[in-house]
């Protein structure tokens, strides 16, 4: 079954550096990329995703407000949070949403063990 | 004592003073996190310790002042003066049950009592605290269980260490974490131990993606570089700020830097290093002897001895040095004992102590104590006025009370300066004749500033000044008693309706005495120098007799004079030259006339004992570098 | 590859990902007793290391990775070694 992955960011440059290191990591997994909240929620409502990928520096509705919302229709949803500077605020309210981090910018580096850790858990799941 | 009452008295006496000094650095910069951190770690280590004794009471409060600065570093609760002053009177109480635990071996009967009524001071101050108040225990138990298991590194450690705990979730492995790699971002790793957190599963049935990992371990880098590792993984990791000092009970991991020695190793390690001195100083004779019957080996011997000289004058400042200490932890309890007495006496004083740091000679600090809790409860007892009577002369209600220490040449200042009432010269003429120290007449022959010195004549204080504090009747004679014993001496000046200043001058160094040698007839002595006001020579026509005596005048002022070689029984030879050491007889000054000024020397004064004990004004014997023993005198004494 | 048996030996080489781990359960299974060498490890995944904590092989040859050699090292020999640690 193929995996898909989705990448939110209001940055297009930002989405295409996510999703190059992304395709270099998992080469066929299908990237769907959205450039906002609202809009990332419309395709989750169209498109089943297996991954989310979400900045939390969005003007609109930052990035952990979305993912609780994710959350609450997509339980086991892997979701990774892409953020330059960790606070412990964030970091809790990550946690309670079972949020993993990626360091940004985003290098295969970094979305290594996000990734890696998201391969298993679907593998397992199937 | 037992062991660990005794090492929990010394760093009782540590922490106290570390929380006050914080404190009082947030009355003048509020909200300071630095201060607030360093008092919260000062508290809690002492709350950790006074759980080791029958302290309960001590532990309440500790408790409650730990929360209150706990929510302080929370931003919960907002550090203005009145809590400020709630933790200070915590900290007196516990300073002053320490003092009790020491003479008594218990807390004083009302210490409950105390301890109830401090404690609804903090009551309502922190109504909108966080969930979570800090456990009663000082270190954790995982903090504990890694200091033991990890003595070697905690021992080898130069500084501050932080513990840390992560424990990662099971499915940790999923959301991409990697608890290993993380640890090893950490700086300064000193110790790491990974372990299984439920033992392993068989391999048959192991599941490699659950994640069963404890990682625990010390780091020397500052906490808040340790907690931005570790803040991506949120709850699951625990830091851990050790107190630089903790006792045996916790590892003492500060063994390394500091330890205590037993004060007569010191010693002995003084005496003999004088002895190397004085060898040393014999050598410069034989060696100048050599050289002149050998001009070959006299340069060669010369640049040997010049060699050995610094090498021992380099050991010398060593081992002196080694006996400094910073005066503040000598007088770390007045603070206490000026707000105590000062409450007592319904006065409202602000006290300052400064020149904390100034280095002196053990033996100096050890001293200081007994006599300046006798002035400062003097100036506050006589010196500074009742608020109304200070509102009254113009003055702000508050009295101030400044206790300077600085450093004067080989010296020691001590002043003590009060903006009270200052001293009456009259009523302390009428004191002194009162008590039979002086005559009417007597009185009236003395300057003002002589006449205030009558403060410190024996008999001048009465017995009904025993102090509620002290407990004994300490008269300002026995002040002045134990600063000469001291090899030091005491001023006052004073100003009516401006105050009093109290000096005393000791010396830095009790280790060796700089010394004049002077010659009476064929003898040689030593005067030291801190008994010499001047030195003269004048010629015999200045001197002249008076009644049974003779006297000069001297920069104006007409100054006894009595000869060395009368005084130590043998005849004087007339000369046209008089030279004089002029040295100090309470205020007076007296002319002591000799026959010769001999060298300088920096010598250690040992004291007398056996048959010259008995003998009044001499302080003591010196060696000298040719191996000539001479007896070291006290002027005063010698005059008296 | 970065987990790979030669010579009955396991090597682990480069940096061990997450998804050695179950790789090398496997050969650890499948043939019981097999050593591992480390020699050419430069990083080791949190559950690569949990499997030899858990399964104990012997170390045919240590990395040379400092990290590894202070903390995980020490962590593998002393749970073989039947005489006590093993001081480095």
């Amino acid at each position: 079954m193929p995996v898909t992955v989705l990448v939110v960011d209001d940055s297009k440059l930002a989405r295409i550096v996510a999703t190059k290191a992304l395709a270099e990591l998992q080469p066929d997994w299908t990237r769907v990329e959205a450039g906002s909240a609202a809009q990332a929620i419309e395709i989750m409502a169209k498109t089943p995703i297996d991954v989310a990928l979400i900045d939390f520096n969005m003007t609109e509705k930052d990035g952990l407000v979305l993912a609780a919302e994710l959350r609450e229709a997509h339980p086991d949803l892997p979701i990774a949070i892409i953020t330059a500077n960790i606070q412990d605020e964030v970091v809790a309210r990550a946690r309670a949403l079972d949020a993993a981090f990626v360091a940004k910018p985003v290098t295969t580096e970094g979305l290594q063990g996000f990734v890696s850790g998201t391969a298993l858990r679907l593998r397992s799941k199937k | 004592m037992d062991e660990l009452l005794a090492q929990f008295l010394i760093e009782a006496r540590e922490l106290v003073p570390e929380a006050l000094a914080a404190l009082e650095g947030l009355r003048q910069e509020p909200g300071d996190a630095g201060r607030i951190d360093a008092a919260f770690r000062a508290i809690h280590t002492l709350k950790g310790s006074v759980a080791l004794f029958d302290m309960a009471p001590a532990g309440r409060i500790l408790h409650a002042a730990e929360d209150l600065l706990e929510g302080a570093r929370a931003n919960r609760v907002r550090l203005d003066l009145a809590p400020i002053a709630t933790l200070v009177a915590c900290l007196d109480r516990v300073d002053a049950w320490v003092d009790a635990m020491e003479t008594e071996g218990r807390l004083p009967h009302d210490a409950g009592t105390v301890a109830a009524r401090l404690l609804l001071r903090f009551g309502g101050s922190e109504e909108d605290a966080g969930p979570e108040p800090i456990t009663s225990q000082a270190v954790p138990d995982w903090v504990t269980a890694i200091l033991d298991r990890e003595a070697a590194s905690v021992k080898g450690a130069a500084g501050d260490l932080v513990a840390f705990r992560y424990t990662p979730d099971a499915a940790c492995f999923f959301r991409g974490d990697d608890p290993l790699a993380l640890v090893a971002a950490i700086p300064e790793t000193l110790a790491l131990a990974i372990r299984p957190r439920d033992p392993w599963p068989e391999a048959d049935v192991l599941d490699p993606f659950h994640c069963n990992l404890v990682l625990e371990g010390l780091s020397a880098a500052p906490m808040t570089a340790v907690q931005a590792v570790l803040r991506v993984v949120g709850e699951q990791a625990a830091v851990f700020a050790m107190p630089r000092q903790m006792d045996e009970v916790g590892v003492a991991y500060d063994a390394v830097r500091t330890f205590r020695i037993d004060e007569r190793r010191i010693d002995s390690l003084v005496d003999h290093v004088g002895e190397l001195v004085v060898i040393g100083n014999s050598l410069a004779s034989i060696v100048a002897n050599a050289a002149q019957s050998d001009t070959g080996l006299g340069p060669r011997l010369r640049a040997f001895q010049t060699e050995l000289d610094r090498g021992i004058l380099a050991m010398q400042r060593s081992v002196i040095a080694v006996r400094l200490v910073p005066v503040g932890p000598a007088v770390r309890r007045l603070p206490r004992l000026v707000r105590d007495i000062a409450d007592t006496l319904g006065k409202d004083v602000a006290f300052v102590i400064e020149g904390e740091a100034i280095e002196v000679d053990k033996a100096i600090a050890d001293i200081l104590f007994e006599p300046l809790l006798h002035l400062v409860r003097n100036a506050l007892d006589h010196g500074i006025e009742a608020p109304e009577r200070r509102i009254a002369a113009g003055k702000p209600a508050q009295g101030r009370l400044r206790l300077r220490f600085a450093r004067s040449g080989e010296q020691l200042h001590v002043s003590l300066k009060d903006d009270g009432a200052g001293i009456d010269p009259a009523r302390i003429r009428a004191i002194a004749v009162e008590r039979g120290i002086v005559t009417g007449e007597g009185s009236a022959l003395l300057d003002d500033r002589s006449a205030t010195h009558l403060i410190f004549s024996p008999g001048f204080s009465t017995c009904d000044q025993v102090s509620d504090v002290s407990g004994r009747g300490v008269g300002m004679d026995a002040v002045r008693r134990a600063v000469e014993a001291a090899g030091g001496r005491i001023e006052v000046e004073s100003a009516i309706g401006a105050g009093s200043t109290m000096l005393l001058v000791l010396p830095l160094s009790a280790i060796t005495t700089r010394l004049l040698v002077v010659a009476a007839g064929e003898d040689r002595y030593a005067i030291p120098f801190d008994r010499i006001a001047e030195t003269a020579t004048v010629s015999a026509e200045q001197i002249v007799p008076v009644g049974g005596g003779e006297a000069l005048v001297l920069r104006d002022a007409t100054v006894p004079l009595l000869h060395l070689s009368e005084l130590v029984g043998r005849g004087r030879a007339p000369s046209e030259r008089v030279r004089l050491v002029v040295t100090h007889m309470n205020t007076e000054r007296i002319a002591l006339a000799i026959d010769a000024f001999g060298e300088r020397v920096d010598s250690m004064v040992r004291p007398v004992s056996g048959l010259l004990a008995t003998v009044p004004g001499i302080a003591g014997t010196t060696l000298m570098s040719n191996g000539e023993v001479l007896l070291v005198l006290d002027p005063e004494r010698l005059i008296g | 590859m970065s987990v790979r048996v030669a010579d009955g030996i396991i090597l682990l080489e480069g940096r061990c990902r997450i998804e050695e781990a179950e790789t090398l359960l496997g050969y650890l299974l499948e043939v019981p007793g097999r050593r591992v060498d480390l020699s050419a490890c430069e990083t080791l995944h949190s559950a690569v290391v949990q499997i030899m904590m858990a399964t104990r092989p012997v170390m045919a040859s240590k990395p040379v990775d400092p990290f590894l050699c202070a903390y995980v090292v020490p962590l593998l020999e002393t749970e073989r070694s039947p005489s006590g640690p093993v001081p480095l």
